[in-house]
């Protein structure tokens, strides 16, 4: 993919991961495009791969977000569900761009100075910040052949909250 | 009588929405942890209403299971798929098997309430 492509495919990660909290009544701030993070001490992981463009994304968010949000009291697996969430919103912005990826199921790293081993070229780090200033930390590696273009469609697959009826 | 859902998802908080959204209802909800649970609790309770599934689980994926429920002989409860993933041809792959519908995560709960009353035949 070119630069620019890379560009808007971080976009339609950000907006998939805005639209997301904004419809679940946790409107996002977005700091910006920061350094990795040291060490975690709790990270969701979700694998995706496509014929060509494939990685993962990894979601860390302050415990105190997931505690207030979270619809169950398991908040490990509230904290699984919202990367799966965000990575099926970005599924969907990339198949608008005609790109496809099938998406594995979410796991959560918990322990002291987790550290994510990325590739250096092309891991990116979002920041967000929620409207009680906790801290929510996308992180996107992924790798694309050169071959991949990114190509807009023309039929918008359904978005969240539609029921499609057969 | 209430009628008995089965609701067959990995993750305890997307069924606990689930429960939530349908509380009102009477509707008495049975909850399967992955596709192999689901298939054990689809027949143990064949008298479902409806079937609500996931698609990206450990152990047979929502798919995989709607494969199996085809080729076993009916009746069949109706199912709606419940689920992140909005790709086109796991849409039709899930028609194709026998599905009624499919619900985009995180679901509007009165439009998923109204959903799940039309295919019980409450609506």
């Amino acid at each position: 993919m070119r630069k620019e492509e890379w560009e808007l495919t971080s976009r339609a990660l950000l907006e998939g991961t805005r639209s997301l909290f904004e419809l679940i009544g946790e409107p996002l701030e977005f700091v910006g495009r920061v350094e990795m993070p040291a060490s975690w001490s709790r990270v969701a992981i979700v694998g995706f791969a496509g014929e060509a463009f494939g990685g993962m994304l990894a979601v860390s968010i302050d415990a105190t977000a997931i505690a207030r949000t979270a619809p169950s009291p398991d908040h490990d697996d509230w904290h699984c569900e919202l990367a799966n969430l965000i990575l099926g919103r970005f599924k969907r912005e990339m198949l608008m761009l005609g790109v496809e990826i099938h998406l594995s199921t979410p796991m959560l790293v918990v322990g002291e100075g987790v550290s994510l081993d990325t590739s250096a070229v092309s891991a990116v780090v979002h920041r967000f910040k929620t409207s009680h200033d906790e801290s929510l930390y996308i992180v996107l590696d992924a790798v694309a052949e050169k071959s991949v273009h990114l190509c807009p469609i023309e039929t918008a697959p359904p978005m969240s909250g539609e029921i499609v009826l057969f | 009588m209430s009628k008995k859902i089965i609701l067959v998802d990995d993750s305890v908080t997307a069924r606990q929405q689930v429960k939530t959204a349908l509380r009102g209802g009477d509707y008495e909800i049975v909850e399967a942890i992955d596709g192999d649970d689901g298939l054990a609790k689809i027949e143990q309770h064949r008298d479902a209403a409806l079937l609500i599934c996931d698609v990206n689980m450990p152990n047979k994926t929502g798919l995989e299971l709607l494969n199996v429920l085809q080729d076993r002989p009916g009746p069949h409860m109706p199912i709606v798929m419940l689920t992140a993933e909005v790709q086109p041809d796991l849409l039709q792959r899930a028609k194709r098997a026998g599905a009624k519908g499919w619900i985009v995560k995180p679901f509007k709960h009165d439009l998923f309430v109204a959903t799940v009353r039309k295919l019980v035949g409450d609506a």
